[in-house]
């Protein structure tokens, strides 16, 4: 199907789409297109954790013993 | 659903909001790497998109597709929009509750357990227990599929808020504890370089004796 822009009452009760996952790819494209990424400060500058990182340090967190 | 229900959603609604902005303001601050998670935003971008939804219809801007009734399109979308906030709580919640428990777990790594009972003696009868649960709680939450009805999800937010609250009063609580943990584990030392030393030296001395016996008459 052909990409095209909808009338806003024909998108309206339309699902937006699933997020991506952030990778390190996404914090690739924030460096070379950071005019793109305007949502706050951190985000505009890249300074977001990826879902893996994420997952990676709160398995790390949950599986240290406490004192 | 009638008037009355959809109003009662709609104030669950803007609560469960006020409390997902508060703990991301929250997260924000304490993240010690300045850095944001994100991921949780797109639950807050489906969430504006049903309000509109509702919006849109409620205020007879667009009609509801394919021949639904007004009224149960727009208590859908309502609906819709509670379960995406009810999710985006239980992720900053998690997001939270990990940098708090990194930061307790870095605060005491220096020092031993003995050390850590004798000066915050709380810490191992409550505290820990609680600290244990938490995280186990919050991640058995982030797994469950199924939504609460909108009037059990307050109580239970206002339940993960507290012991958010009583997290954070402990990390504090840590932070004044610390001259006393570094005190203790000096004392501590000093004694148990003494008691050492005094081995040593007893040691020292009942060989000399034993020496000096055998080698008397010699």
């Amino acid at each position: 199907m052909q990409a095209q822009l909808l009338a806003w009452q024909d998108a309206f009760h339309r699902n937006l789409p699933r997020q991506r996952r952030i990778t390190k790819r996404t914090l690739g494209l924030i460096g070379r297109l950071p005019r793109l990424f305007r949502g706050g400060a951190r985000l505009h500058m890249g300074r977001i954790w990826t879902d893996s990182a994420y997952e990676k340090r709160r398995r790390r967190v949950l599986s240290t013993r406490l004192p | 659903m009638g008037k009355s229900d959809l109003t009662s959603t709609k104030k669950v609604i803007v609560e469960l909001h006020g409390h997902v902005k508060s703990l991301m303001l929250l997260a924000e601050e304490l993240e010690p790497e300045n850095e944001s998670y994100i991921s949780l935003h797109a639950e807050l971008k489906h969430a504006l998109d049903h309000l509109m939804r509702a919006h849109g219809v409620e205020w007879e801007m667009v009609q509801p597709p394919n021949d639904v009734d007004s009224e149960t399109y727009v208590s859908k979308q309502y609906g819709k929009a509670f379960s995406h906030l009810y999710r985006a709580f239980f992720d900053v919640a998690d997001w939270a509750g990990i940098i708090l428990r990194e930061h307790i777990i870095a605060t005491f790594k220096p020092f031993s357990p003995e050390a850590i009972s004798e000066v915050f003696p709380e810490y191992y009868k409550k505290i820990r227990p609680q600290l244990e649960k938490i995280n186990t709680d919050i991640a058995r939450f982030r797994e469950r599929k199924d939504i609460g009805r909108e009037e059990n999800v307050l109580p239970e937010v206002e339940r993960y808020n507290s012991v958010l609250q009583s997290l954070i009063e402990t990390r504090a609580s840590l932070e004044a504890k610390i001259p006393s943990l570094v005190e203790y584990d000096r004392k501590n030392w000093i004694r148990r370089a003494g008691d050492i030393l005094i081995g040593v030296l007893s040691g020292i001395a009942i060989g000399l004796i034993v020496y000096l016996i055998t080698h008397w008459k010699s």
